[in-house]
């Protein structure tokens, strides 16, 4: 079963890819945007089978968009990948550090701890005239291993880039998912005094979580930052952070795929909304999520494990 | 209707005002200091002393027990829900006629409300008050005293209080369920 899943994954990968040939410019820089943020979404979802929702995510991704921003005004950096990389770190570096306070909360209290934590970053970031305070300042093009594309094939390229590194990241967490720590995300989630009483550290575990999704949101950061060319503070806002909690609903928790799909549904959704009805795209998205809540509340991932199901009924 | 905004304040000018020595204070906000203390009031009796309160706060301690014990659970969740919704609304009642009533209000309400829960413990009336004043005497103090600190005091001081008391202020310990 897995290895078909993987199979699947990789021919979406390969298309997905290939598309970027085809396709038009606003759709390929949609999609780089959506695959970036999956990064994040899908840093959520390994906190999100532990039990803890995370509304604070905006601090890594916004830690990840600023270091990019501020090594390349600082040395001139471009190559997209070393930024990514460096973005990715120092937000896993933060996490690490909060992770020794965080991993001590759970529910509501872990939710408005990483909250206040990235709410205080965003003030900081408001008043600090030398980050640029409330507008931020721009990102140069990237370049890639010395190689420097224009316009369209700089989207293209940044498109790739997004890709190889989202489908890496969905690899290893998918791989990390099947490892013991990982596979007692849902111990830890129904009853944690069980966990410990197997020998496991529920702390150490929680912490590990933490730094591997503030990677990978960093990450998603930094792509972004590099795919809109422009930080700015209210990537630190908490309704950044409520907006991966809301692609992580629609997304459902089940696997790593949906992470991507769900992000890609958002973002075309939200331009969607935005295109016919400019007023009130957020009735139209509102609409979708309760209907996700209501009837797919296992999230859009949920819809792959209903199909093999009936497919297996079915079967004589 | 639509996504422009409302002003209320007739409400708030026929209170007229009433002069403490120096200070002229508003009638209405003096009203509004008492229904909130009274709501309090009645929301403790109600979660202590009544039948229903009881069984609220049984099914919030040990849902499935509690449904063994014959209460109907949907039924206290359904009824709660529509007694906080209630309480959502009469609050933003009340501070129509002091905000200009727009779209999306409430947006920042929700995560200051979220913040005073966070901060007084989960259950608690007593923590709501408190860690409501806590709340909104931060903020007064920093927009006068530090403006540079205004934007995130709130959320430095809900992180400081859960630094030192993890489940917010007035929590009663929980036995551990194994």
């Amino acid at each position: 079963m897995a290895q078909r899943g993987r199979i699947a994954a990789s021919s979406a990968l390969l298309v997905a890819a290939a598309a970027a040939l085809v396709l038009p410019d606003w759709i390929i820089s949609l999609a780089t945007i959506a695959f970036a943020n999956g990064l994040v979404v899908l840093g959520l979802i390994v906190l999100w089978r532990a039990g803890l929702v995370s509304f604070g995510q905006a601090l890594y991704y916004c830690i990840g968009a600023y270091a990019v921003a501020l090594l390349g005004r600082a040395t001139g950096a471009t190559d997209a990948l070393i930024l990514m990389l460096i973005g990715g770190a120092s937000a896993g570096l933060v996490a690490f550090m909060v992770g020794f306070l965080l991993a001590r909360y759970r529910e509501i209290f872990f939710a408005m701890l990483s909250l206040a934590l990235s709410m205080i970053l965003y003030g900081v970031l408001v008043k600090a005239e030398s980050l640029g305070s409330t507008d931020g300042f721009s990102v140069a093009a990237p370049t890639f291993f010395g190689y420097a594309p224009h316009q369209d094939k700089l989207l293209v390229a940044l498109y790739w880039l997004v890709l190889a590194v989202c489908a890496i990241a969905a690899f290893l967490v998918d791989a990390y998912f099947r490892s013991l720590s990982g596979a007692l995300a849902m111990p830890v989630r129904d009853n944690e005094i069980r966990v410990e009483f197997l020998g496991m550290s529920v702390s150490r575990l929680i912490h590990t979580k933490l730094v591997i999704s503030g990677l990978l949101a960093g990450m998603g950061g930094a792509l972004a930052a590099l795919a809109i060319g422009h930080v700015d503070p209210n990537m630190s806002y908490w309704t950044t952070s409520g907006e991966f909690v809301f692609i992580t609903i629609l997304s459902g928790a089940g696997s790593v795929v949906p992470a991507f799909v769900g992000s890609l549904a958002f973002e075309s959704l939200r331009s969607f909304a935005f295109a016919v009805l400019p007023q009130l795209w957020q009735m139209l998205l509102g609409s979708v999520l309760l209907l996700t809540i209501l009837f797919l509340p296992q999230g859009l991932g949920s819809l792959i494990m209903r199909l093999r199901w009936r497919r297996k009924v079915e079967a004589p | 209707m639509g996504p422009g905004s409302y002003a209320t304040y007739q409400p708030l000018l026929a209170a007229g005002n009433t002069e403490v020595g120096e200070l002229i204070l508003s009638n209405y906000d003096l009203g509004l200091i008492v229904v909130a203390a009274l709501l309090a009031a009645a929301s403790y009796w109600a979660l202590k002393f009544t039948r229903y309160g009881r069984l609220l706060t049984a099914v919030i301690f040990d849902r499935e027990t509690a449904a063994a014990f014959g209460i109907n659970v949907t039924a206290v969740y359904t009824i709660t829900f529509v007694i906080g919704a209630m309480l959502g609304a009469l609050g933003g009642a009340i501070m129509a006629p002091k905000i200009a009533v727009t779209l999306g209000i409430g947006v920042e309400v929700i995560v200051l409300a979220f913040a005073v829960v966070a901060i007084g413990g989960m259950g608690s009336i007593e923590g709501a008050l408190i860690g409501a004043l806590i709340v909104g005497i931060c903020r007064a103090a920093a927009v006068h005293l530090v403006p540079q600190l205004e934007l995130f005091v709130i959320y430095g001081v809900m992180a400081l209080v859960l630094m030192i008391r993890p489940y917010g202020l007035f929590v009663r310990a929980q036995p551990r369920r194994i």
